[in-house]
């Protein structure tokens, strides 16, 4: 008995023991917790009866309206349907009139969507089919119950409303028993009948409904009081995907790249929060929010945005394939089990979704960043090496780190100052003590060819010896509370207010503190990091500001949560750009909505140092980058916690194929820069450093390509092999465009990793992938058990692809500007090859204005010919240094390369699997053919 | 005094291969024979020698690529000591140049004798990994990969050194290496500190050597 006892003691205590290392759930809600997702997931038992009133129905050249009405309280709604360019419908559902207006979305889509004319096919009595004018796309809305069904050529890849989980709640007076305060009481609710015919009385229009529900209008967590003048005002509606096997999308969870089901436990939830210590493989809400998801089938995939900046949770039905379910369904001869489902849920706002409708993956991230738009061209000095520590102390420090790097010949580009660095967490200020000189420590940094990155924080500190206060409070920028005062929260400085960036007058003025004649002790290339913009309120409910906080044109916090980080973007982004018109801006942000990657890359936050956020850096970045963020990565090494010597080396090697790298610690961490370790983990660090570095004229051009084309950077495995089921859960894996297929070392001692390499058809066909380090071809598809060592990063070359890289090594990326290019070329299985190189000053905007050079390389019948895309106008003094050709069946004698008719022999060389034509010498913006001797 | 003589019985004879000295020097008389046999019969590898005509045309080339050297401006440096002409190339005077000491760009005077081309107009990669033709030193491309020393005054190796043009040296020729990594050379950075890194770029870097 006492033992027993012991037992479970032991077993709870090592169950708080574990609870103590990640972050505490319980100071964050469940949907069981917050009023709305509470009573919207209720719908999901009984159904909504929605329905089109007959007769109210328009259509027009673009788009197609009726009214809507809730067949059990009779309160009626607007419904629009709008077909957009691009295989896109865009579905809207508001109030037909509502108390007062509801919040719409501004800001996100990169502009007013195109639309695209529309016929009706065929209109009977409940339903209407209409199409767009290539029949490629095609609509049917059927009238009782509300159904709307979205086929692509003919298929039916998206139904809107199929479950009948449509749920609205429309703006209502509020009762007046429900003032008295009974915020957790049973009494709220209770004369419900007595409150909606007080409520029909006065708006005869809007017929009330009884939320029964304690929530309703006024909501306690924890200590924290919100009072929801506006009642009730949810929105939901769910999506199947008759086409998809998987659901993925919704970022940023730190959970795997295909959604989990819901059922039995809480939605994803998208809530931009500063979670301290998050915790792996968890629906909790992080800090950025990316309502768009993907359902995925061999065939088809199609997706739906979801514009929404409330909080959102998403609800994911997918059948739980085991080996249970697949005999129940063989046996019983069932050929497919229920359509893969979400159902969004929102605080307030109105229905506003998107639907792309592919077919391919690849379409639906185009379609879906044609909406909202991609990270545009970066500097060159963003894709290198990032160094911070929060903090590097003062200006010796921040000296010796660049020149310890310089010291080991270790590669670095940028070095980075957390808070520490203001005067008294006061930003636009400098600790006048530490940095006495920071113009001097800058100009010390670029004279290396480096950058220097600065922290800028939202809030603001209360003191009114600080002019940015002073300014704010005088002119009333900041967010306010109910009752009109400005609101105060705790941060880093202590008491702090938060400029309300939706104002567009308080975005300039904070714009125009990045001028060079405001913040002087910068220099136009020092670039900025917006961090702690969910926003982080340390004192507030879930470490963020009271839903009940009152912005820019009356809207509440609740309505505008999601899009507050967004909004702080914009006026950093102008403010940059205003600071120096023609330098591309770097802003790295934490919270982020839809269309904040068109401003600002982003990282994972606050991470930690294990094996299982290593693993989980991948798996996040995939699906932001899906969702629009390629320019992701994760804090190299973890933020909190002191990584082993093998982890930090693993996560470099990791990090060298993320498009985003910066090595990051919390203050109290052990110092890790590379040289502080054994000579084995910094010889490991810096051959790891110097592949990144050879390969950023891949990473520049996938880059200028996601600009001009919308195609990811990295994309999981099922983007380029959509048909083959084996891939599509694969998340320790990723693609760099469709060049390389990379799969880190992710796990502790191990020796082998297994790698699986995609199937293009049925027969376990696959491209042919080479060895980056040997050349050594992989020819069958499938799993591959592969050797690794301490510096082995297994990283392949699809055949079929050429890819640019530059082979010499410098301390900072700014540097190789002149330096000369490698072309790769790896054949496929006819002997041909093919790729892109994109080159311009990798600082200005010229490139705009057509000073770049893109070119196409191509490889076939033993010679290799440049086709450029536009004119190469840049003017650039760089020469191809080498071309390597890996898959050739016999070792070529010579090369002869020819410009403008004259030719010349080449050597060339062999190198393990590959051949190497020695020092071709043409410039990159001449034509040249290079032909193989045997 | 008497002088006694060991009995004759007792004297032990060591057999003559049991002399370790003695079998030593056979060893080695035997190991210089066939070094000698082997020298012999390598000669002919060698030029003849009294194949005059042929002998001259190799002098000729040999010349030739000394003169290349010299004329290849960029790639060669003037030892301290000679002023260096104001534009070599245009007084072109080979005799001139030859007069002057002439180290290739980038590296140090030990290792002058290595930076010369052999009879065959080859370089030896300092670690003796291959052989590269002679005008592949310092072409900007790197074919020593090992240990990048055919690119002693580019970046294109990466392991390579570049020996800066200012060197503490003592009058004997010994001192410091003063190096930097060839990652640094015309990277638009003025690591040397009289600027010799920087000879393609127009860096104005000042000369902080003391």
């Amino acid at each position: 008995m006492h033992l027993t006892l012991g037992i479970i003691l032991a077993i709870i205590g090592s169950l708080m023991l574990t609870s103590v290392t990640g972050v505490d759930p319980n100071n964050f809600k469940t949907c069981e917790q917050s009023s709305f997702c509470r009573r919207s997931r209720k719908i999901q038992s009984s159904g909504s009866k929605y329905a089109i009133i007959p007769g109210t129905l328009n259509t027009y050249a673009d788009s197609l309206t009726a009214d809507l009405i809730n067949k059990e309280n009779h309160h009626q709604f607007t419904f629009k349907l709008e077909a957009l360019v691009g295989s896109t419908f865009r579905l809207q559902i508001d109030e037909k009139q509502p108390l007062h207006p509801r919040y719409r979305v501004e800001h996100a889509l990169k502009e007013e969507p195109k639309t695209a004319r529309i016929s009706v096919q065929k209109e009977t009595d409940g339903e209407i089919t209409i199409s767009t004018d290539d029949h490629k796309n095609k609509a049917v809305i059927h009238g009782d119950p509300f159904r709307i069904d979205f086929y692509e050529n003919d298929v039916l890849v998206v139904t809107a409303n199929a479950k009948n989980w449509l749920y609205f709640e429309h703006l209502r007076q509020k009762p007046a028993d429900a003032a008295d305060g009974h915020a957790d009481g049973e009494a709220g609710a209770g004369n419900a009948a007595a409150d909606d015919d007080q409520q029909q009385a006065e708006a005869p229009k809007s017929p009330g409904e009884a939320i029964d529900d304690p929530g309703a209008w006024e909501e306690n967590f924890k200590s924290h009081h919100d009072s929801k003048p506006n009642g009730p005002e949810a929105v939901a509606l769910d999506f199947s995907f008759p086409e998809a096997e998987v659901l993925f999308g919704i970022p940023e969870h730190a959970d795997n790249f295909v959604l989990r089901s819901t059922s039995g436990t809480d939605p994803y939830r998208l809530y931009n929060l500063d979670v301290f210590e998050y915790i792996v493989e968890s629906k909790m809400a992080l800090y950025g929010s990316v309502p768009v998801l993907y359902g995925h089938g061999p065939r088809r995939t199609a997706g739906v945005y979801w514009q929404n900046v409330a909080e959102t949770w998403v609800d994911i039905y997918t059948a739980e394939t085991n080996v249970v379910s697949s005999l129940v369904n063989f046996v019983s001869g069932s050929r497919k089990s229920p359509s893969p489902a979400a159902h969004f849920i929102s605080e307030s706002g109105i229905v506003d979704a998107f639907i792309v409708l592919g077919p391919k993956p690849i379409d639906v991230f185009k379609q879906y960043a044609a909406l909202t738009g991609t990270h545009p061209l970066p500097q060159l000095f963003s894709l290198g090496y990032h160094q911070s520590r929060w903090n590097y102390n003062d200006e010796r420090d921040v000296a010796s780190v660049s020149s310890k790097f310089d010291e080991y010949d270790i590669p670095m580009d940028t070095m980075w100052l957390d808070i520490e660095y203001t005067d008294g967490k006061r930003y636009f200020t400098w600790d006048k003590f530490k940095f006495p000189e920071p113009l001097t420590m800058v100009k010390n940094l670029t004279e290396l060819g480096r950058h220097l990155v600065v922290i800028i924080d939202p809030h603001v500190k209360r003191d009114t010896g600080y002019f940015f206060h002073n300014d704010c409070t005088e002119r009333g920028y900041y967010v306010k509370t109910r009752d009109g005062n400005d609101y105060e929260g705790w941060c880093w400085p202590g008491s702090s207010s938060y400029p309300d960036f939706f104002n567009p007058v308080v975005r300039d003025y904070y714009a125009g503190q990045y001028a060079l004649s405001k913040f002087n002790t910068v220099s136009e290339n020092t670039m900025i990091w917006n961090d702690m913009n969910e926003p982080s309120v340390f004192n507030g409910p879930e470490v963020t500001a009271p839903k009940d906080l009152v912005h820019y044109g009356n809207w509440e916090h609740r309505d505008v949560h999601n899009l507050y980080g967004h909004m702080h973007l914009m006026g950093t982004f102008d403010g940059l750009e205003k600071r120096d018109p023609n330098q591309r801006p770097f802003i790295l942000t934490r919270a982020h909505f839809a269309g904040s990657q068109r401003y600002a890359a982003i990282w994972t936050g606050d991470n930690t140092a294990e094996w299982s956020h290593l693993q989980h850096s991948i798996k996040m970045c995939l699906t932001e980058a899906v969702a629009g963020f390629s320019f992701c990565g994760a804090d190299v090494g973890g933020f909190f916690g002191n990584p082993d010597s093998e982890l930090l080396e693993r996560w470099y090697q990791t990090a060298t194929f993320l498009p985003f790298f910066r090595g990051h610690a919390h203050i109290d961490t052990k110092r890790r820069e590379p040289w502080l370790f054994p000579e084995r983990t910094r010889l490991v660090i810096r051959d790891a450093l110097l592949k990144r570095y050879s390969y950023l004229p891949l990473w520049y051009t996938s880059f200028y390509e996601l600009e001009l084309k919308n195609e990811p950077v990295i994309r999981p495995l099922l983007t380029h092999y959509p048909a083959d089921k084996e891939c599509f859960a694969i998340d320790n894996q990723l693609l760099v465009q469709d060049r390389l297929l990379v799969r880190p070392v992710m796990q502790q001692g191990v020796s082998k990793v297994d790698v699986y390499f995609p199937a293009i058809d049925d027969k376990k066909n696959g491209d042919y992938w080479y060895d980056v380090d040997t050349y050594q071809r992989q020819e069958r598809a499938g799993y591959e058990s592969v050797p690794v060592t301490e510096y082995k990063i297994p990283v392949w070359q699809r055949g079929g692809s050429i890819l640019p890289k530059k082979e010499r090594q410098r301390r900072a990326s700014t540097l190789m500007l002149h330096d000369p290019y490698t072309l790769i070329v790896c054949l496929d299985r006819q002997g041909k090859a093919e790729g892109t190189l994109y080159l311009d000053d990798e600082k200005s905007y010229d490139y705009r204005q057509g000073q770049y050079i893109y070119v196409n390389y191509e490889f076939a019948h033993n010679q290799l010919t440049n086709r450029f895309i536009g004119k190469p106008k840049y003017k650039s003094s760089s020469w191809i240094e080498r071309v390597v050709i890996a898959g050739l069946s016999t070792v070529p004698q010579s090369a002869t390369i020819t410009v403008n008719g004259v030719s010349q022999q080449l050597e060339v060389l062999q190198q393990d699997h590959a051949v190497i034509v020695r020092k071709p010498g043409i410039k990159m913006n001449v034509d040249f053919a290079i032909k193989l001797n045997y | 005094m008497r002088k006694t003589w060991v009995k004759r019985e007792n004297i032990y004879y060591k057999p003559f291969y049991k002399q370790k000295s003695k079998m030593l020097f056979l060893l080695i008389f035997l190991i210089g024979i066939s070094f000698i046999t082997y020298q012999a019969f390598s000669l002919n590898q060698l030029p003849s020698p009294w194949n005059l005509q042929q002998l001259q045309q190799l002098k000729q080339k040999h010349k030739q690529m000394m003169q290349s050297l010299g004329s290849k401006q960029l790639d060669v440096d003037f030892f301290i000591g000679t002023p260096p002409p104001q534009n070599a190339q245009e007084s072109g005077h080979a005799d001139e140049l030859q007069s002057a000491i002439k180290i290739i760009r980038g590296t140090r005077l030990f290792d002058y004798d290595a930076y010369k081309p052999n009879f065959e107009g080859k370089f030896k990669c300092l670690d003796n990994s291959k052989e590269i033709p002679f005008d592949h030193v310092n072409d900007n491309y790197c074919d020593c990969e090992t240990d990048g020393s055919d690119e002693p005054g580019t970046n294109a190796c990466a392991n390579g050194r570049f020996y800066c043009k200012y060197q503490k040296r003592h009058i004997t020729g010994r001192g410091l290496d003063v190096h930097v990594h060839s990652s640094r050379v015309n990277d638009h950075v003025c690591d040397c500190c009289d600027g010799s890194d920087e000879w393609a770029t127009n860096s104005k870097c000042l000369n902080s050597c003391a």
